[in-house]
């Protein structure tokens, strides 16, 4: 056994999934096996303080305020005994039909004690009652399956052997692009499926083949770029040369098992892909995984409609549009640890590998994951070298770096802070009253002007912000000192959920 | 008591369907409090889990399990804030503000009850359905498969790379 089907046993023993010879495996191999016991160790410790996550509950009840309007509708709207029509919520689609897991004593505990509950501390939890019991083998229902099996197609008349791999496009609009082809022993029918960027795994899960987040990564650097639009006010702008496309999110992947795409079209916002079958792909299975650039077809869809050369719809694939989720929390940036000292030298030594490190957009492109960022966010370089700008979501970020080895032309640089510019347009409830204060000591004369509002760090429940401006204030002689200030705000909301300034803030 | 049992005793009252409302919330509220990592999330997705439960509680059918079908409410409308969600809050927990570490220092530091809790909030949200049915919920694979309408190996999957995640995280090794 390798160390990996170990890890396996390890993984599976926190669920308590091992039977008893496997354990004895286990054990024995981690009486000999230091990295092993370490693992075992490790992943123990985990799920221990997994186990000891805190059952949280809400501080408001929800339930307590339905309304008895929406309660009565639901209980009249049961009272017909026998089942009518039977309506599939949206949210809710094909279900497997496994057959019902019996609750145990489930509801009948009484009720205020928690359903689901399982309290420290009182001995027996709740919860063991409403697993499946032991012994009593759990139903398997026919479970979603990635890639249903289409009927059988036939090849076109007109193209007898596909066995050439040439993908050819007719009237494409989106042409897909090969990320990996790959010939797998196991013997898979015809078939093709859509799936999201993130959810690479569903590939390897079903195929056995592996694509990564950076296969599709590596492929994009060489593909061609549609023109990148170039504004007149780039004087002073870093260059931009790993901005990502500018809609990433209408990608999809498209992997396909024993048939090649013929065709792309986009038509009426739907995405069909014509394939057809290959042959001469005896004693195996050939997988390729193709990406596709593929507007979404409703707002958080994109459906991807595969048919045979004739048009008959084989399948359709619905991919959730990918949006960014992740938030990158302003104040300090999350230290990489990779930008050291070592890789100052590493750059200068192997420029060609590591040069991105001594180009700040270059930094924060590549790192935009680990700074928080959403994986499709727009980077680009702003007036400063040592500011680099981060758009998601509609939000403006700034990223600001340091040089902390060596200075100049071949210095690393590293993210030090992340800041929020302020939305001068629309305002948050806390950052309305900062912008007034500025407005107002402009109207006071206090200074002649200010700029590029950026929130430094916010407490939002405790109500402070630190926000950097750029301020102009008049010198002597009429003249005008620029200069960046930063204050610390303090704030007090008010039911109505306003907020207010708390005393003058802080000039930092 | 049969599952379907349960839900036909609810649908009998007004009051008995309140009181099975109330019952779950708890539990709905903690999936939605890993699921998110945010209090406020948690209470936007616990709201809305409890709407769609109570209108469409009248159309279980007894296919899967109540505690499954309930989850997969709960999880759909995660995801649905999450694609909803088109400007980011700014919004942070008191627990994320009471250091002024940055969020790394302070997961990498030692594995804690809080450190935990961020380091989910950071996973995949793949991984974090899996993570969170299996060890908030104590769900067995199947049941998190019928919930999250996933093969039994791709549930193993996830978790598995789930946790490698978290046990690199805090105990280093190979990055996954
Ligand atoms: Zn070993």
């Amino acid at each position: 056994m390798t160390h990996e089907a170990y890890r396996e046993l390890i993984q599976r023993a926190i669920d308590e999934d091992l039977s008893q010879a496997e354990q004895t495996v286990l054990d024995t191999h981690i009486e000999t096996c230091a990295e092993c016991r370490r693992e075992y160790d490790e992943y123990m410790s985990l799920a221990a303080g997994l186990a000891k996550l805190s059952k949280v509950r809400p501080e408001t009840s929800f339930a307590m305020q339905m309304t008895p309007e929406l309660l009565r509708q639901t209980v009249e709207g049961a009272a017909p005994a026998a089942p009518k029509r039977r309506v599939v919520p949206l949210w809710k689609r094909a279900v497997p039909a496994a057959a019902a897991v019996v609750l145990g004593v489930g509801l009948s505990i009484p009720m205020t004690n928690g359903w689901f509950d399982h309290q420290e501390g009182t001995g027996q939890p709740d919860h063991v009652a409403l697993l499946p019991e032991k012994g009593q083998e759990p139903t398997h229902g026919p479970t979603g399956q990635l890639l249903p099996e289409p009927p059988e197609i036939k090849p076109p008349p007109d193209q007898e052997s596909t066995a050439a791999l040439t993908v050819e496009l007719k009237s494409t609009q989106s042409e897909p692009r090969l990320i990996i082809r790959e010939k797998v022993e196991t013997e898979l029918p015809m078939r093709a499926v859509a799936v999201a960027p993130s959810d690479l795994d569903q590939v390897k899960e079903q195929t056995g083949v592996t694509v990564t987040p950076e296969d599709l990564a590596k492929g994009k650097e060489d593909a061609p770029r549609p023109p990148a639009e170039k504004n007149g006010d780039t004087s002073g702008i870093a260059s931009v040369d790993e901005e990502p496309l500018p809609n990433d999110n209408d990608h999809v992947v498209v992997v396909t098992v024993n048939s090649t795409p013929i065709n792309v079209t986009i038509e009426g916002g739907r995405v069909i892909v014509t394939l057809a079958p290959l042959s001469g792909t005896q004693g195996g299975t050939e997988v390729a995984v193709f990406e596709l650039n593929a507007p979404h077809t409703s707002n958080d869809t994109t459906t991807v409609t595969f048919t045979d050369p004739e048009g008959n719809v084989i399948d359709e694939s619905s991919v959730p549009v990918e949006q960014p989720t992740a938030v990158p929390r302003v104040g300090d940036a999350p230290s990489l640890d990779i930008l050291d000292e070592a890789m100052q030298s590493k750059s200068q030594s192997d420029p060609a590998r590591y040069s991105y490190v001594t180009d700040p957009v270059r930094v924060v492109s590549r790192h935009l994951r680990e700074l928080g960022f959403a994986w499709n966010a727009q980077v680009s370089g702003t007036q400063v070298r040592d500011r680099v700008a981060v758009e998601q979501g509609g939000v403006r970020y700034v990223v600001g770096l340091t040089q902390p080895y060596l200075q100049g032309d071949g210095g690393l640089w590293k993210p030090a802070f992340i800041a929020r510019a302020l939305p001068v347009e629309q305002p948050g409830p806390q950052e309305r009253p900062v912008l007034d204060y500025f407005r107002g000591q402009q109207e006071a004369g206090v200074i002649h002007s200010f700029s590029e509002l950026l929130v430094l760090s916010e407490r939002v429940r405790l109500g402070t912000l630190v926000v950097e401006a750029h301020v102009e204030m008049s010198g002597p002689h009429g003249s005008y000192e620029s200069s960046r200030s930063q204050y610390r705000f303090h704030l007090s909301g008010d039911n109505d959920g306003t907020w207010k300034l708390d005393g003058s803030p802080d000039k930092l | 008591m049969q599952d379907k049992q349960i839900v036909a005793d609810a649908l009998k009252s007004q009051e008995a369907l309140s009181q099975f409302l109330r019952t779950v919330e708890p539990f709905i509220y903690q999936t939605a409090y890993y699921l998110t990592g945010k209090k406020v999330d948690a209470e936007d997705v616990t709201q809305e889990s409890l709407w769609k439960v109570c209108r469409s509680l009248n159309q279980f059918q007894g296919e899967g399990s109540l505690r499954g079908w309930i989850h997969r409410v709960v999880v759909n409308t995660f995801r649905e804030q999450l694609r909803k969600r088109k400007t980011p809050t700014v919004e942070l927990d008191e627990a994320w503000q009471s250091s002024d570490l940055s969020v790394e220092e302070q997961v990498e530091t030692r594995l804690t009850e809080q450190s935990l809790y961020q380091a989910i909030a950071m996973l995949p949200v793949n991984y974090r359905e899996v993570l969170v049915l299996r060890h908030v919920h104590d769900m067995s694979y199947q049941e998190i498969a019928e919930a999250l309408e996933l093969t039994e190996a791709q549930v193993k999957t996830r978790l598995f790379r789930g946790r490698e995640k978290l046990r690199t995280l805090f105990y280093g090794g190979d990055p996954v």
